[in-house]
C-alpha cells in the first residue's frame, strides 16, 4: 500500500501539532508540564489548562476540519468540479444566516438547536445554487459564480439581523468569522455525535462516490441507484458542513485545498481519500487556530484568516487550470 | 420592446435624462425630510436659509444635507466606474467589489488606519486609489492570459477579493482598538459622514466622472473591436489605461468616504444600457444620475426600514444586486 508513508507522516504531524497546541497559549507551559496535564488530570494548573480549556478547543478543531475537507471532497466528486468548495457554493454562509436568524429570533433556544438550524440553512443554500446555476447542464466556473452572489446575499442577511442586537449576537459576529475562541466541552459534545454520523457514513459510501466519479452511464451499468447514491452524499455533505459552521463559524478554504494535496498525494480512491481528508483538514485547523493564537499573542487571529490567505491563492491556481 | 426603439433616440436620452435629474432632486429633498426626527416643509426650509443654533438646523444641516450629497457622489462614481469597467473587460459581469478594487482599496485604507493612526487625513484618498489599483492589477494579471472568459475573470476577482479581504482580517486583529472603528467603516455606508467627507470626495468624483465623459468616444471605438478602433486612429491601449485610471480614482475614492458598497457598479449601467443604449457619451451621464439615485434612495431607505437602527446602504445594494447579478449570470451563454 503505496500510501502507508503518507499515512503515518500524516499521524505523526498530527500528534506533533497537538502537542503544541497544548503547550503554547496565553500561558506557556514545559512539556514536562504538558505530560503532567495530560497524564495527571488534578487540580494542578497544568491539569486544568490541559484539559478545561486546551483540548476541547482542539478536539473541536479537529471535528471541525475534518468536516469541512470531507464535505469538500464529496462535493468536488458529486459536482465533477474541482472549483466546489462548502464556501464558494454559499453553504457556509448559508448556515451562518440560519444559525443568526435562530439566535436572534429564538434567543432561549437550546446549543443543539443550533446545528439544525444551520443543515437546513446549508441544505437551502446548496438546493438554491444548483436550481440557479443549471442550465442543461452544469458548469464549473458557473457553479462557482451562482455560490459567491448567494453567499454575497446570505452575508447581507446576516449583517442586517445583527444591526441592533444584543450582546449575545455580538459574541455571534466573532464565531461567524471562522474563530475556535473560547470553544468549550460543550461544543465538542455538540459536534461529535453529528460528525461521527456523517463521517462514518461518507466512507461507507465511498465505493459508490468512485463509481460516480466514473460517469453517469457506467456507474448506471453498474446497477447502481445513482440519482439516490448522490442525494444522499449530498445530505452527508450538507450535515458536515453545518455543523462545521455551527461549531466554528465560516472557516473557509479548508473543503477546498485539503481534498486537492490529499488526491495529489494518495489518489483519487475515495475509500483512501476520506479518511486521510479527514486527518489532514483537521490538521489544517489545528494548525491554523495554533497560528493564530501565539503568533501575534495576545491578540487572537481567526484560523479562518490563515486558510483564506491560504485557500484563495490555491483556488486562483485551480481557476487557471480550469479555464485553460 | 420594438416600438419603443423606434421612438426618436434623442428624445429618449433627453427625457432618461430629465426625468433622472429630476429624480435625484426628489431624493435629495426627501432626504432632508425623512428619518427619525420628523420635521415639516417650513422647518426644513428655515434650517436650511438661516444660520441657527437650533436642533433642526443641525440635523437639516449638518447631518442630513452632506450626507445626501455625499450618496449622490458615492452613487454616481461606483457607477460610472462600473460601466468603465464593462466596457474595458468587455464583461457584463464586472464591478468595483467583484473585480478586486474595492478590496485592495479597503485592504489598503485599514492598513494604513492600523499602522500609522496618526497620518494626516487628507492622504486616504491616494492610499484607496494605491490599493483600488493593486487588486484592479492583480485580477488584470489574470485575465491577461489568453483564454480568459468573462465568467472566469469574474471568479478571479473574487478569489483575489477574499484573499485581500482575510489579509485587512488579519490586520485589524493587530489593533482591536482601532478595529472596532475600522469595522463600523466596513460595513459600507454613509451614516455618520458629514461636510469634511463631501470635500474630500468632491474633487475626485467630479474630475473622474468629467473625464470618463471625455473618454466616451474613445470607449464607444473600443466597444467596436480592435480593428475598427485602430482604422479610426484610435490607440487601444492609452484608452484602456486613461479608463482604468478613472476607475480606480472613482472607485478609490468612494470606498475612501463611504467604505466597500457593492453591486451599484453592476446594476447600474446595465439598467442605463437598456434605457438608452450602449453609447458612452449617453451612458455615462445616465449611469451617474440613475447611481447617485439609487444610493440616495437605498439610504433613506437603509435609515429609516428599522428605526432608530441604521442599515449600511451597502447591505440594501447586495439584497438588490446579488439576485441581480444571478439574473445576468443566467443570461450569459458559455462556459
Amino acid at each position: 500500500m503505496k500510501q502507508r508513508p503518507f499515512l503515518i507522516g500524516l499521524l505523526l504531524s498530527l500528534v506533533v501539532a497537538i502537542l503544541l497546541a497544548i503547550q503554547f497559549g496565553g500561558v506557556a507551559m514545559s512539556l514536562h508540564d504538558v505530560i503532567n496535564g495530560l497524564f495527571m488530570a488534578d487540580d494542578s494548573l497544568a491539569g486544568k489548562l490541559v484539559w478545561e480549556y486546551r483540548m476541547p478547543r482542539i478536539l473541536v478543531g479537529l471535528l471541525v476540519g475534518a468536516n469541512l475537507a470531507v464535505s469538500g471532497a464529496i462535493l468536488q466528486g458529486i459536482a465533477r468540479n474541482p472549483l466546489v468548495d462548502t464556501n464558494i457554493i454559499g453553504m457556509n454562509d448559508g448556515a451562518g444566516f440560519a444559525a443568526v436568524l435562530v439566535i436572534t429570533m429564538v434567543p432561549s433556544a437550546s446549543a443543539f438547536l443550533l446545528p439544525l438550524s444551520a443543515f437546513s440553512g446549508a441544505l437551502l443554500a446548496v438546493t438554491l445554487v444548483y436550481v440557479l446555476a443549471w442550465k442543461r447542464g452544469m458548469s464549473p466556473v458557473r457553479l462557482a459564480l451562482a455560490g459567491i452572489a448567494l453567499a454575497a446575499l446570505f452575508d447581507a442577511g446576516i449583517t442586517a439581523m445583527m444591526i441592533g442586537a444584543t450582546d449575545q449576537v455580538g459574541a455571534a459576529l466573532l464565531w461567524l468569522k471562522g474563530s475556535l475562541w473560547g470553544r468549550g466541552w460543550e461544543h465538542f459534545f455538540s459536534l461529535l455525535p453529528w460528525s461521527l454520523l456523517s463521517l462514518s457514513l461518507a466512507w461507507l459510501l465511498a465505493p459508490r462516490m468512485n463509481a460516480i466519479c466514473l460517469g453517469d452511464q457506467l456507474s448506471r451499468g453498474l446497477g447502481m441507484r445513482l440519482e439516490l447514491a448522490r442525494g444522499t452524499l449530498l445530505f452527508v455533505a450538507v450535515v458536515m458542513a453545518g455543523s462545521a459552521v455551527a461549531a466554528a463559524g465560516t472557516i473557509g478554504f479548508v473543503g477546498l485545498v485539503v481534498p486537492h494535496l490529499v488526491r495529489l498525494w494518495v489518489g483519487a480512491d475515495y475509500r483512501i481519500l476520506i479518511p486521510i481528508s479527514a486527518l489532514a483538514g483537521g490538521l489544517l485547523v489545528l494548525v491554523a487556530d495554533t497560528a493564530g493564537r501565539t503568533l501575534f499573542a495576545p491578540t487572537e487571529v481567526p484560523a479562518g484568516v490563515f486558510t483564506a490567505l491560504l485557500g484563495a491563492p490555491y483556488f486562483l491556481y485551480l481557476l487557471r487550470k480550469a479555464l485553460r | 420592446m420594438h416600438g419603443k426603439r423606434q421612438t426618436n433616440p434623442i428624445i429618449r436620452v433627453v427625457l432618461t435624462l430629465l426625468i433622472g435629474l429630476f429624480l435625484l432632486l426628489l431624493a435629495v429633498i426627501y432626504s432632508t425630510f425623512a428619518g427619525t426626527m420628523q420635521l415639516d416643509v417650513s422647518t426644513v426650509w428655515q434650517a436650511l436659509w438661516q444660520p441657527s443654533d437650533t436642533v433642526e438646523r443641525a440635523v437639516v444641516w449638518d447631518l442630513r444635507l452632506p450626507r445626501a450629497l455625499l450618496g449622490a457622489l458615492v452613487g454616481a462614481s461606483l457607477a460610472v466606474s462600473g460601466a468603465l469597467m464593462q466596457g474595458i473587460t468587455h464583461n457584463p459581469l464586472v464591478e468595483p467589489k467583484l473585480i478586486g478594487v474595492t478590496a485592495g482599496a479597503s485592504l489598503f485604507i485599514v492598513g494604513l488606519t492600523v499602522l500609522y493612526p496618526d497620518f494626516p487625513i487628507g492622504w486616504t484618498p491616494f492610499v484607496a486609489f494605491a490599493g483600488a489599483a493593486t487588486g484592479g492589477l492583480l485580477v488584470y494579471s489574470m485575465a491577461s492570459q489568453r483564454g480568459v472568459t468573462p465568467l472566469g475573470l469574474t471568479l478571479a476577482g473574487v478569489a483575489v477579493s477574499l484573499f485581500l479581504s482575510a489579509l485587512m482580517m488579519g490586520i485589524l486583529v493587530i489593533d482591536l482598538e482601532t478595529a472596532g472603528l475600522v469595522i463600523f467603516w466596513l460595513a459600507g455606508g454613509l451614516a455618520g459622514r458629514g461636510w469634511s467627507h463631501v470635500s474630500m470626495m468632491l474633487p475626485w468624483a467630479i474630475s473622474g466622472l468629467v473625464i470618463a465623459w471625455g473618454l466616451s468616444s474613445r470607449m464607444n471605438a473600443l466597444q467596436l473591436g480592435d480593428e475598427v478602433a485602430q482604422g479610426l486612429g484610435i490607440s487601444l491601449d492609452a484608452t484602456r489605461l486613461y479608463a482604468a485610471l478613472v476607475t480606480v480614482v472613482l472607485a478609490g475614492s468612494a470606498v475612501a468616504v463611504a467604505g466597500p458598497i457593492g453591486f451599484v457598479g453592476l446594476i447600474i449601467p446595465h439598467v442605463s444600457r437598456s434605457l438608452v443604449g450602449s453609447d458612452y457619451r449617453v451612458l455615462v451621464p445616465v449611469s451617474a444620475i440613475l447611481g447617485a439615485c439609487l444610493l440616495v434612495y437605498g439610504d433613506i431607505a437603509a435609515r429609516t426600514i428599522r428605526e432608530p437602527l441604521e442599515w449600511p446602504v451597502g447591505v440594501l445594494t447586495a439584497f438588490i444586486g446579488a439576485p441581480f447579478f444571478l439574473y445576468l449570470l443566467r443570461k450569459e451563454r458559455g462556459r
